[in-house]
């Protein structure tokens, strides 16, 4: 079964996917999909919840939407700073 | 989201060495638990931080969320059990998941057992009652309130599952 996201989740699944994928050939994006997400949730960066259609879907945390927050004013004052 | 470059690689890494067996599902584990009550608990700092009128809103619609995804996978029960004795708290006898996570997470100094009851009759009503697409608060207000619906619950107890109705 697919696992539904939200957009940012997905976002940030996806890249670490892509990070990863060449490392682990023998698994199946499926896998991989459901270590990243177990590890997400394991560290307060996922949370299940239920979608408008009463389906068991991910998104992304208060924290993690935070911390992502806070390193994009981190990106662009860093941006502002250079030359 | 821009300046994507900047992030630190934390938020690229997941893990290079996985460790076998692998599944396709994500189990619901005990530390997945300890951050989802861990989140209750911040809802809970939050809405006390706050001024606003409906602030308490922030925290019972934390704690419907998650009681009801649980609900939907059928482990609403053993679940908030779980959560009591992560908390060295012990369940009480017929207690049902809204009341025991309230018991769990929220200030026990600022929500004593009436409140809870209170509390966790609106959200039984909610849970029974509520279009899946409508938010929390805009159901409760509609319905009258906290109060009002913590009344209609017991009115309309005929009409709710049975695993609701433990622990009045």
């Amino acid at each position: 079964m697919k696992q539904r996201m939200d957009n940012t989740l997905r976002f940030w699944v996806d890249a670490a996917y892509e990070h990863i994928k060449r490392e682990h050939g023998n698994l199946t994006k499926r896998q991989l999909v459901a270590q990243i997400l177990r590890k997400y949730e394991r560290r307060g960066d996922a949370m299940r919840c239920l979608n408008n259609q009463g389906k068991i879907s991910w998104k992304a945390t208060p924290q993690f939407l935070a911390m992502l927050a806070d390193a994009e004013r981190d990106a662009e004052d860093d941006l502002d700073d250079f030359p | 989201m821009s300046y994507l470059e900047g992030l630190p690689s934390y938020f690229w890494l997941v893990s290079s060495r996985l460790k076998k067996p692998v599944h396709d599902d994500v189990p619901y584990t005990t530390q997945a638990l300890r951050e989802d009550l861990l989140r209750l608990r911040n809802a809970w700092e939050d809405c006390q931080a706050s001024r606003q009128r409906d602030a308490i809103y922030i925290y019972l619609t934390a704690v419907f969320d998650l009681v009801a995804w649980w609900t939907a996978e059928n482990r609403a029960v053993e679940r908030a059990r779980k959560a009591l004795r992560l908390r060295n708290m012990t369940p009480f006898d017929d207690e049902e998941p809204f009341a025991a996570i309230i018991r769990c997470t929220a200030n026990p100094a600022k929500v004593d057992k009436r409140t809870r009851s209170k509390w966790s009759r609106a959200l039984r009503y909610a849970i029974s009652r509520k279009p899946i697409e409508d938010p929390l608060d805009k159901f409760i207000k509609r319905k009258g309130g906290i109060n009002r619906c913590a009344e209609r619950f017991r009115a309309h107890r005929q009409d709710i599952p049975s695993w609701l109705l433990s622990s009045e």
